[in-house]
């Protein structure tokens, strides 16, 4: 993060369910601007805490504030926020424009300027020409767009959707990212949630990842994919190979698949180091490496990682160590030093 | 606020279901209203021999007598009913005529609200329409993040309900009005009005009205808030009522008893007694003969009105209390 003031921001936020914590101590920092991401497998607490942030939940503990002002539900602050929350939200019996102007209406919009926004609003998420059309008959597609439409009406500074391409078509999906691209540009800051990998990797310039109600990674997506980056480095022979793993120590690991098959290849982690540094490394014991290059881990992979493990508590269900014994250690460390309180500080 | 009361009402005025209560209402207001008409100017009086005999011959057993006892039997009762009905038939010609002003403007107007209980149970309906369709499309998300404030919310919405009560009601006192013009105009039989009807207890009936109807859309609200849906609102309030006439009956509040009172605090009693207080005051044909249930303490109707605001307080504070706090997971 840099220095300017989080949008939003969550400290030790829990929210308790009957069947156990859904959101378990998280701890963020959104900054203004720019696209976050919320990542996270089904069940992780991300509709969960948005709930929260929007207003809709009473967290058990912990406080979230959004411009500074506390997030509260029935707080002042969430007229500046406009939000797509699972499932659309709409009026069946009346038409598109009608469903717009309710909820336009509703933020304190006049009949004249809502005309104008309403015509600008259905346009831009391609109901233009259907605007006279009940929504009860829209398809689920067309009900997820007039929903973006009425959670952008009122031009909110901060829009918070939860899985806005569920239900388009490619075309759609692709309308609804260029969208977010837009909205960001202009200044807005968009909380993104979503499964879609590819889309955050495209939109966000900031994610974190969930895991049974905790915050496992957060940060800068360029240095979440970093910190999974890896070099590739390739020898003559397999006895070179085995020389250099013995040489880097517990940093390098035969490569698997692939070259490495024939045992002359070896992966290396390495996150920041370049190539160089471990040439000298390997030269300096007499080692030539035929090829070194990075092999940069995909989103996709980062995520598997982080959140495929099964030690952690998860809502509800009790650790699998025996009693007596310390909790697991997720296996990655954040990408920027979590909150010093918390109970997700602890986790990670 | 008014942002709010303009959204509610682009969205009422697009419910085709809400639009046909309101004209159900008014339709069955106006069937009930000549129907009663129908029968109250109907002669009471059977004076034909022939149509008399038939009746007393249709509710008459033989009992092993012979045909000639049995028709000497029935000779003397139709000439006893004539003579009977001929000795009431002033009074019973001034009665009908004075139930008959019940039809006549600006009477009528009482008469078509007086009906039944059909104004409020549309009402109810109306109300659990309202707030529980918000739960049942999801749109109470979106909703409370406009509103901002849900206290707001709920007032918006509280406030539309009661607008729409009044507009129901005056659509009934027009109607009543209409219809007495109708009648006048068609040369159908009302006599003029002779108690001339009190302006402001008129006033007052209508307040009380309006009061008797935000109390039970306060009531359908916090059931609906309470329960998240719409769908059992009606039949939980009827159930209340039920419950009510029950515990009123039970041996424990009988007049005389140490505990003859406390029925006179439950909402379904002080409503009725409202009702009776204010009809009466009135000097309306039409709502001037309801009965009150039995009182152990006859209180004055200000204060039944304040029992039945303080009803309407508490379902406003448990409508509040269970907005403010509820998790909205629809």
């Amino acid at each position: 993060m840099d220095g300017s003031p989080a949008v939003i921001e969550t400290r030790g936020l829990v929210k308790r369910f009957a069947d156990g914590n859904a959101v378990d101590g998280i701890d963020l920092d959104v900054p203004a601007g720019g696209v976050y991401g919320f990542l996270g497998p089904n069940g992780a607490g991300k509709t969960t805490t948005i709930r929260i942030l929007v207003g809709l939940l009473w967290p058990t503990r912990g406080a979230a504030r959004i411009f500074g002002e506390p997030a509260a539900p029935g707080a002042p602050v969430l007229e500046r926020v406009g939000a797509l929350i699972e499932r659309p939200a709409l009026y069946p019996y009346l038409s598109a424009a009608e469903n717009v102007r309710v909820f336009g209406t509703a933020h304190g919009l006049g009949p004249g300027i809502l005309t104008k926004r309403i015509a600008e609003s259905l346009d831009r998420v391609g109901l233009a020409s259907v605007a006279g059309r009940k929504a009860g008959g829209f398809s689920t597609g067309m009900r997820q767009r007039l929903a973006l439409a009425t959670a952008l009406i009122g031009r909110p500074d901060l829009v918070i959707l939860d899985e806005p391409t569920n239900g388009l078509d490619p075309n759609g999906v692709v309308d609804v990212r260029e969208l977010i691209g837009r909205l960001a540009a202009d200044g807005t800051t968009v909380f993104l949630s979503t499964h879609v990998l590819p889309e955050v990797e495209q939109l966000c310039n900031r994610v974190a990842i969930l895991r049974a109600g905790r915050i496992v990674a957060e940060g800068p997506t360029d240095d979440l994919l970093g910190h999974g980056e890896r070099l590739y480095v390739r020898f003559d022979s397999a006895g070179e190979a085995g020389a250099a793993l013995e040489l880097l120590g517990p940093d390098a690991s035969a490569a698997s698949g692939g070259p490495s098959q024939s045992g002359t290849a070896l992966l290396i982690n390495a996150p920041g180091a370049s190539g160089s540094t471990i040439n000298r490394r390997l030269g300096a014991g007499g080692l030539y490496p035929a090829e070194i290059s990075p092999r940069r881990e995909s989103l996709e992979a980062v995520f598997r990682e982080l959140t495929l493990e099964r030690d952690l508590p998860v809502a509800g269900v009790p650790p699998s160590e025996p009693p007596g014994q310390p909790s697991s250690q997720p296996p990655s460390p954040p990408l920027t030093e979590p909150a010093a309180s918390g109970p997700s500080s602890a986790n990670r | 606020m008014r942002a709010l009361l303009v959204a509610d009402w682009l969205r009422f005025r697009r419910r085709r279901d809400l639009w046909i209560i309101a004209i159900g209402v008014c339709l069955i207001g106006g069937v009930s209203f000549l129907n009663a008409y129908r029968t109250a100017a109907t002669d009471p009086f059977v004076d034909d021999p022939v149509q008399l005999h038939a009746m007393f011959v249709a509710g008459m057993s033989s009992g092993g007598l012979s045909q000639a006892e049995i028709d000497a039997q029935l000779d003397q009762m139709v000439s006893d009913q004539i003579a009977q009905e001929r000795a009431q038939l002033d009074q019973v010609n001034e009665e009908q005529k004075t139930s008959l002003q019940a039809y006549a403007f600006p009477q009528a107007m009482f008469t078509v609200i007086g009906q039944g209980l059909f104004p409020l149970l549309a009402l109810i309906l109306i109300g659990s329409f309202a707030v529980g369709d918000e739960f049942r499309f999801g749109t109470i998300r979106t909703s409370l993040l406009a509103a901002g404030n849900r206290r707001r919310f709920l007032a918006a919405r509280l406030i539309s309900l009661a607008g729409m009560t009044v507009g129901l009601l005056a659509a009934l006192l027009v109607l009543g009005a209409l219809l007495g013009a109708i009648l006048a105009a068609v040369g159908a039989d009302v006599p003029p009005t002779t108690v001339p009807i009190d302006a402001l207890s008129c006033a007052a009936w209508f307040v009380g009205q309006v009061l008797l109807t935000v109390v039970i859309v306060c009531l359908g609200t916090a059931i609906t808030l309470l329960l998240r849906s719409g769908a059992l609102t009606v039949l939980l309030i009827l159930i209340w009522a039920l419950f009510e006439s029950f515990l009123v009956n039970l041996p424990i509040f009988a007049p005389g008893q140490l505990l003859a009172a406390v029925p006179e605090a439950l909402l379904t009693t002080n409503i009725r007694i409202l009702l009776s207080d204010l009809g009466r005051a009135t000097h309306a044909v039409g709502v001037a003969g309801l009965d009150p249930p039995g009182r152990a303490i006859v209180l004055p109707t200000i204060i039944v009105a304040a029992i039945v605001a303080a009803w309407g307080l508490l379902f406003l504070a448990v409508c509040d209390r269970r907005l403010r706090r509820m998790d909205v997971v629809e």
